[in-house]
């Protein structure tokens, strides 16, 4: 069958035929707007709003957008008052920051006004001292020639008896000397003892390495010896007496008497401190333990 | 018939019943005839006829007058046809018999009644097409529209249109209708 019959027979479809009656259904079913519908189309119908949507969303943009901008406008003058009071507020602060250096230059000129003052008087009562000790050296002259007439009628009374006037603080001297020496010996053992598991040494020649000088083992006062070599160590010749061997720094009493220099009665301990005594001293304060070391215990008198 | 269509819509438009009225009986027995071949039974037919009526009326506001009043209406009645058969989920169409019946009945441009059998038999052929290509025979041969008018009532371009119906033909002219017609005949 070729195309034009085709068309042919299908342009001859049959038309059914409306029922009856369904001519005035549908003319009874006229709904029209007309003016009313117009009426409502423009007040909001679907057509007025499908006509007018694009002009009211562009509307409350723009109004939105307006808004906005006035918002924005009023945070700005809001920040620009803002500023101009900060802007005040900060040339007021750079006149109170003038005025700060002032009082603190004026602090510092009163500081050191104070300090002139102090100074001021200080030579005043330096210049006082000066006079007082003017006027005692005034007197010390008149003391001098008094002295020299009390030696003078001294000598003259009691021929060959002039006293040593020196002999005490020589002494005192000697003493602070080997007081000294001392401490170097206990440093010294002390040194020694941390070196062989807290042992102290056996004799003043096993610790040639530690002590200094050879003169540290020769009393000042002691006029019976003088040592020139470490043979005599070696042989005990030394000032200082060992009170006790055997000893270990964890082990025995800190206050065991180590070393001690007969003619001054001093002392030296285990803990390395060093006591000064008197033989009076020596009875009171040294006191001999279960073993027969002599142990420092400072009487309560 | 348009230019009156149109004098007739404005009318309308601005609230004359009268020409409303008008509007429908120049129409109702196409857009009868349209849904009819379409929904497969009279009834439906009807109510679907005064929905896409119903319709119209609502959307005269619309009606811009870029297409004729009759390809306008073609094209809600088409709407409402698909609506309804989404909604019912109906997928038959109107059946060869019903074809036959209706080529019977009155007087026939067939010269025969082989001729008849052999053109009812086309039309249930057409019901079998798919949509697309169907609702444009429809339109376009049984309804009488134009190309253009076709492709307006479809909401599709002139040259879719035309592709459809070229490929709707190509199908009918490939079936068998002679060897058909003659087995139909021995029957």
């Amino acid at each position: 069958m070729n195309e034009q019959v085709l068309e042919s027979i299908l342009r001859k479809a049959p038309a059914p035929k409306a029922p009856a009656g369904l001519e005035e259904w549908l003319i009874a079913g006229i709904r029209l707007e007309g003016a009313n519908g117009r009426r409502r189309e423009s007040l909001g119908g679907g057509s007025w709003w499908k006509r007018w949507a694009p002009a009211l969303f562009y509307g409350g943009l723009a109004a939105t957008c307006l808004a906005v901008i006035g918002t924005q406008e009023r945070q700005l003058a809001k920040l620009r008052s803002a500023n101009e009071a900060l802007r005040v507020q900060s040339a007021g602060l750079t006149a109170l920051r003038e005025s700060n250096a002032e009082v603190e230059k004026l602090q510092t000129a009163n500081a050191d006004l104070a300090r002139l003052r102090q100074d001021n008087a200080d030579i005043g009562r330096l210049r006082d001292e000066i006079a007082r000790l003017r006027a005692a050296s005034e007197g010390l002259d008149g003391l001098k020639a008094e002295n020299m007439r009390l030696k003078t009628l001294a000598a003259a009374t009691i021929p060959g008896s002039q006293p040593d006037f020196f002999a005490e603080a020589n002494d005192r001297a000697m003493r602070i000397v080997c007081v000294n020496h001392l401490k170097q010996i206990g440093l010294a053992a002390r040194i020694w003892a941390n070196d062989h598991n807290g042992d102290y040494p056996p004799d003043f020649g096993s610790m040639t390495n530690e002590l200094q000088t050879l003169s540290i083992l020769q009393c000042p006062s002691d006029k019976t010896r003088q040592l020139t070599s470490w043979t005599q160590v070696a042989n005990g010749d030394v000032s200082y007496q060992i009170e006790a061997t055997g000893l270990n720094d964890d082990r025995d009493n800190s206050q065991t008497v180590v070393y001690e220099c007969p003619l001054h009665h001093i002392v030296c301990l285990l803990d390395g401190s060093v006591q000064q005594l008197s033989a009076e001293g020596m009875t009171n304060s040294i006191v001999i333990d279960k073993l027969g070391r002599k142990v420092f215990k400072p009487s309560q008198n | 018939m348009s230019d009156c269509s149109e004098e007739l819509c404005a009318r309308a438009r601005a609230g004359d019943m009268e020409a409303a009225a008008q509007l429908v009986t120049l129409h109702y027995q196409r857009i009868y005839a349209f849904l009819r071949r379409l929904c497969g039974n009279e009834d439906d037919a009807a109510e679907l006829t005064q929905k896409t009526f119903s319709k119209a009326w609502e959307s005269l506001g619309e009606y811009a007058g870029r297409s004729s009043f009759s390809t306008w209406v073609h094209g809600i009645a088409r709407y409402v046809y698909l609506n309804w058969r989404r909604q019912a989920g109906r997928l038959d169409g109107a059946s060869e018999a019903w074809w036959e019946a209706q080529a019977a009945e009155g007087p026939s441009p067939f010269e025969d009644a082989a001729e008849r059998d052999l053109a009812a038999h086309l039309y249930g052929l057409v019901d079998r097409l798919d949509d697309e290509k169907r609702e444009a025979v429809h339109l376009h041969y049984f309804q009488g529209l134009s190309l253009k008018e076709t492709a307006e009532a479809l909401g599709a371009a002139e040259s879719t249109v035309k592709y459809r119906l070229r490929a709707a033909l190509d199908y009918l002219r490939k079936q068998p209708l002679e060897a058909n017609r003659e087995r139909r005949k021995q029957q």
